[in-house]
């Protein structure tokens, strides 16, 4: 046996801690890549604070890399049904799993989510996007609403 | 997950913002102007997202709007599509000095969008001043595209080919223009190896083969090449031999001898268009290459069914075929039975285009005749095949059509585009059921008039005008 795997530890919101093998989050997390290559994160003591990601969304994120790191050589159907699987939550889910991707700047999780996201807006008329993203104040004055509708009416 | 996204998406935060960059990031990989619009005008947040993230603008007549708006709005733009003057252009029927001139927004670009890569231009004045303007003022310019233009010669050609340092388009079709300088191609440098697309099909100017030649040879990643009459098919196999890496093949005339290993250089070759004139015994020295092909474009190509069947035969991947059709329709019929027993994903369209009609007798039987017999065999072609409609009715007139004929021609005309919305909806319907189709072609529905005495017809061109557009 080589020498042990090289863990980091993650602490989340609920200040719970997460000891993942460091490859794992160095490969697919900008930011901790830059922490350990910079010398900032100490083995010995340190923990990586993620004050805005709970426990259920970090463990996701830490399934996702895990799974992407073991499993890069699978072939494309496979990983790609995975990560199908793998976004299989809930709208409140997906927003935390942006932010958490978004925060730890993880690339590809971020592209998978952002085709999400395309894939909700993709072909719909305006009123719906609207219901779908919650956006009740649309910032346009009540003319230009009205002046938009009577020239767009298809987009509505 | 789709009924609960669409519950409603971040509630919990209490927010229904998403970071700008997401938004920025997400809204990019929309690719459909459609859905681009959908975006702009769903709040104001979305509106400015969208803004700051248009990379491309297609402008549908220049005269809709002007650069002085569209700057502001759009900052960020590489690439712009703009068309000028009507399609009567094409028929000369439009006068000398129209307007549609590029120059001046090419100057507001310069100073807007210095970056500018890709410019397409359809019906535009374009002067050599214009070209010249254009080559030393945007340094990353990498695609121009002249689609019907006028205005502008060689000389302005040159100055693209000598300054546009990264060029990887140069797309002149169909363009009648002056020459000054036949050695416009010699000015693009030894250097320079970064064409990807080269066509001057319908070009009517003659070229210089060595220097297509030469070009030819040495941009390694040349995908498109696209001739014009000028050069012979025995000049054909050489650029062949030179360039094996060719995908998208397009020739003017097709009607001398080849060898019967001509194409078999040429492994990546997936579309061929072009056979302008086109004797079908020639067409054997295709089906070598036939195996890879996914596009056929004989849209301008005089074969009958016969000849299209029987190339068809080697055609075992083929995805899209264009076709003119010719009535009487039972050509269509004969290719619409052979392909419904091929099993191939195809997506079809159907040019109906320059029709010589003189009386309303034969546009009532054409109609007719493709309204019952085409339509149903078109309708029977099932395997997921998508067909899309092209109408383009070129009506040449006698002087002396009657009013009262001319009525008869709008409402013929009107029936014409009433067939063509049915396909439409039909396409609509396919398109559902083809999720791996991965082109779809616009159709469009047009009922156009150009002829002789254009003047005493004007009465007649906006009743067909005004009934294509209640039939569509």
């Amino acid at each position: 046996m080589g020498s042990p795997v090289k863990k980091i530890m993650l602490c989340s919101s609920e200040k719970e801690i997460f000891s993942v093998e460091e490859q794992v989050m160095v490969q697919h997390s900008v930011i901790i890549n830059n922490m350990i290559e910079d010398g900032s994160y100490n083995h010995e003591e340190s923990k990586i604070p993620l004050d805005c990601v709970d426990s259920k969304t970090l463990k996701k994120v830490i399934d996702y890399c895990t799974h992407h790191t073991h499993h890069h050589n699978d072939n494309q159907e496979d990983l790609e049904a995975w990560d199908a699987q793998f976004l299989n939550v809930d709208s409140n889910g997906l927003y935390d799993l942006l932010m958490a991707a978004n925060y730890l700047e993880i690339r590809n999780l971020l592209d998978l989510i952002y085709g999400t996201i395309k894939n909700m807006i993709k072909g719909k008329k305006i009123d719906e996007i609207r219901r779908i993203f919650n956006i009740k104040d649309h910032g346009f004055t009540p003319e230009e609403e009205e002046q938009n509708r009577k020239e767009y009416p298809h987009f509505y | 997950m789709k009924e609960s996204l669409e519950s409603n998406f971040m509630n919990r935060r209490g927010s229904s913002c998403f970071p700008d960059e997401v938004l920025e990031r997400v809204i990019r990989m929309l690719k459909s102007r459609k859905d681009r619009s959908s975006v702009s005008l769903v709040c104001k947040k979305w509106y400015n997202a969208e803004r700051w993230s248009r990379r491309n603008v297609f402008i549908g007549n220049c005269y809709f709007v002007s650069p002085e708006i569209l700057t502001p709005r759009f900052p960020n733009i590489r690439s712009v599509t703009l068309k000028g003057k009507p399609r009567f252009f094409d028929f000369n029927l439009v006068p000398a000095n129209w307007g549609a001139d590029i120059h001046f927004w090419l100057v507001v670009f310069a100073e807007k969008y210095p970056f500018l890569k890709e410019l397409r231009l359809k019906r535009m004045t374009v002067t050599d001043e214009s070209l010249k303007f254009l080559a030393r003022s945007f340094p990353n310019f990498k695609a121009i595209s002249l689609q019907n233009c006028d205005g502008f010669s060689t000389d302005g050609l040159a100055a693209i080919a000598a300054d546009c340092k990264n060029l990887t388009e140069l797309d002149i079709q169909e363009n009648v223009i002056d020459d000054k300088n036949d050695n416009w191609l010699t000015y693009f440098p030894e250097s320079f190896t970064s064409l990807e697309v080269l066509n001057f099909s319908i070009f009517h100017n003659d070229v210089n083969f060595d220097a297509i030649e030469k070009l030819v040879t040495r941009c390694k990643s040349l995908k498109t090449l696209k001739l014009n009459k000028s050069i012979a098919l025995e000049q054909l196999q050489r650029l062949l031999f030179r360039a094996p890496q060719l995908c998208e093949l397009g020739t003017d005339s097709f009607s001398q001898e080849l060898t019967t290993h001509a194409f078999s250089n040429c492994k990546n070759l997936n579309t061929r268009s072009g056979l302008w004139v086109v004797k079908p015994q020639y067409l054997p020295v295709l089906y070598p290459a036939c195996a890879n092909m996914t596009f056929l474009n004989f849209s301008y190509a005089p074969l009958d069914s016969d000849d299209i069947a029987k190339l068809l035969v080697y055609c075992a991947n083929i995805r899209r075929l264009w076709v003119r059709i010719f009535f009487p329709v039972s050509t269509t019929k004969d290719i619409c039975n052979m392909l419904s027993s091929k099993l191939i994903h195809v997506l079809l369209v159907f040019f109906v285009s320059d029709i010589h009609i003189h009386t309303t007798k034969d546009l009532a039987s054409c109609t007719n005749e493709f309204d019952s017999s085409c339509y149903n065999s078109i309708l029977n072609v099932k395997n997921h095949l998508i067909i899309v409609y092209y109408f383009m009715y070129l009506f040449f007139f006698n002087d002396k059509n009657s009013y009262r004929e001319l009525l008869d021609i709008a409402e013929q005309a009107k029936r014409c585009t009433e067939v063509a919305s049915k396909a439409s909806k039909m396409v609509e319907h396919h398109y559902v059921n083809a999720s791996d189709l991965n082109l779809l072609e616009a159709h469009e529905a047009e009922a156009s008039l150009a002829g002789r005495g254009a003047y005493t017809l004007m009465v007649g061109l906006t009743l067909i005008q005004i009934a294509a557009a209640k039939g569509a």
